[in-house]
């Protein structure tokens, strides 16, 4: 049915466009986030119904079920998943937005004459299956289905180079032919070329690696609007790989790399990938109720949480700790890097939920200067965003990132499952320092065995 | 190419809606500080947008 003039048509795209844009807007501050994302999503509802309502479809009872089938399986996983499990669902629901869109552009081959717009369809596929597959290996990376370790294999390069070359060929074949043929060969090319980019990533490159996809997904989007003729896509897409782009750029920066230095290190690194052995070295550990003391009879206090309070769910028992401290007048802090977790924002997002007020995360620039009057770092399931290594080893994996200068509070107790290196699997020389002491067990276990050791001090 | 095309249609609608709910789940958390008089100065930070849609 085509109900609506394409006057109407364009307008309705251009208040959903709009939409967007507040959203955005929206989004940049806490107060107005959450409006802000609605104001997101009603632009989302306008444009889907506009097509509805603008275009002569067909099966449309088709369309009904498969959007009922969508949103019946995406909403109650997206509303139940735990807040730990948050970083493999948003890479799970960015690739599947890529695949979309390589498929959409598959499908309009068939009537796509005009090589520019072939053109269109080449790139789609192609960003869009690298998305797809990308993400895909980030959400088993993040899962534990598989290593979360780099993976790197000799001659990966090599591999890679021809892959893309062969990709290119390909390209060129559905360019000029524009049969099916190369571009399902193009789409199992760029499949291939997802899995290669993300296979050689680890540790604290997946955040950025998650944010990177995500812009693919929206310029794949894009050109997906120039092939179906669509405007709004190219416009919703567009703010996507816009987005994307600069959050990618922020990390990387932050992490004192570039983008293609994250992507290709490991490429390069290949040994430096590190290991998984428990070092024999001695350290100083320490009782619940020796850290209580240290922790209730100081003045400041910075808590640097990483990605193993996530995994232990010790999020409240974090902010609990917290209380109790600042109950008894001390000035606790909570220090955030910009990579500590497993994507962007993870651990604002764990802390939020277990009702820290974000006036008390603070960013790396912001807390770095305040270490130093701090008399205990309690680093609490973080390892390589506070690890020396980053800036005095330059083989390190991690060298040249900005790290958490946990080294100048007077004290620094870390609280570790065991000795085993992070996610990148580097060791961490601050461990054997003289002010380091350490308390060993699961992050939430230790955090109550120290906060009912605060609660009797 | 009905499956293909209802394949995308589904997976464009779980992008969709997942990525609206789940970033409303997520916003839901954050709140300014509830008690008045603590010291410190009142940053504001940004949550980091996740998911551009």
């Amino acid at each position: 049915m085509s109900l609506l003039s394409p006057v109407w048509t364009s307008l309705l795209y251009l208040a959903a466009a709009v939409f967007f844009i507040l959203a955005l807007r929206g989004l940049s501050s806490p107060r107005t986030a959450r409006r802000g994302n609605l104001i997101g999503a009603l632009g989302a509802l306008i444009a889907v119904v506009t097509v509805f309502l603008s275009s002569r479809l067909e099966n449309i009872p088709w369309i009904l079920a498969a959007i009922a089938v969508g949103s019946a399986v995406a909403a109650p996983v997206a509303r139940r998943v735990k807040m730990t499990q948050m970083p493999q669902l948003v890479a799970l629901f960015n690739g599947v937005g890529g695949g979309a869109a390589a498929l959409v552009a598959l499908l309009e081959l068939s009537h796509a004459d005009d090589p520019w717009v072939r053109l269109a369809i080449v790139f789609t596929l192609l960003v869009g299956a690298v998305s797809f597959a990308g993400s895909g290996v980030t959400f088993a990376k993040l899962q534990e289905l598989m290593t979360t370790r780099p993976v790197v294999f000799r001659g990966l390069p090599v591999v890679m180079a021809a892959v893309l070359l062969a990709a290119v060929a390909a390209g060129a074949g559905v360019v000029i032919t524009g049969s099916a043929v190369p571009a399902v060969l193009l789409l199992v090319l760029g499949l291939a070329a997802g899995v290669l980019l993300v296979l050689p990533v680890g540790g604290a490159d997946v955040p950025i690696v998650i944010s990177l996809l995500n812009a693919f997904t929206g310029l794949a989007v894009a050109a997906s609007g120039v092939v179906l003729g669509n405007v709004l896509l190219v416009v919703a897409g567009t703010l996507v790989g816009a987005s994307g782009t600069i959050l990618t750029r922020a990390m990387a920066a932050a992490m004192g790399r570039s983008v293609a230095g994250i992507l290709f290190g490991a490429f390069r690194g290949g040994s430096t990938a590190g290991s998984t052995a428990v070092s024999e070295r001695p350290v100083r550990s320490s009782s619940a109720e020796d850290v209580a003391v240290l922790l209730g009879y100081a003045q400041r206090v910075i808590i640097v949480p990483g990605y193993g309070l996530a995994v232990a769910q010790g999020q409240h028992t974090a902010a609990e700790l917290a209380q109790a401290l600042e109950a008894r007048g001390i000035d606790v802090d909570f220090a955030i890097h910009p990579v500590a977790g497993r994507m962007p924002g993870h651990m604002n997002v764990l802390l939020a939920e277990a009702n820290v007020p974000y006036e008390s995360l603070k960013e790396m620039g912001e807390i770095n200067p305040e270490f130093k009057t701090a008399d205990v770092a309690l680093v609490v399931g973080a390892n390589d965003v506070v690890n020396p290594a980053a800036k005095t080893s330059s083989g390190s994996p991690i060298y040249g990132m900005p790290i958490l200068e946990v080294a100048d509070a007077r004290q620094v107790v870390f609280l570790k499952r065991s000795m085993r290196p992070g996610f990148a699997g580097i060791e961490n020389e601050l461990l054997y320092e003289p002010q380091t002491s350490l308390l060993f067990g699961d992050a939430k276990d230790s955090l109550a065995q120290v906060l009912g050791a605060v609660k009797t001090l | 190419m009905l499956a293909v095309a209802l394949l995308a249609v589904v997976l464009a609608t779980a992008n969709l809606v997942g990525g609206f709910v789940v970033t409303d789940r997520m916003l839901h958390m954050f709140h300014a500080k509830r008690e008045v008089g603590r010291k410190g100065a009142a940053t504001k930070e940004a949550p980091r947008k996740v998911n551009g849609r």
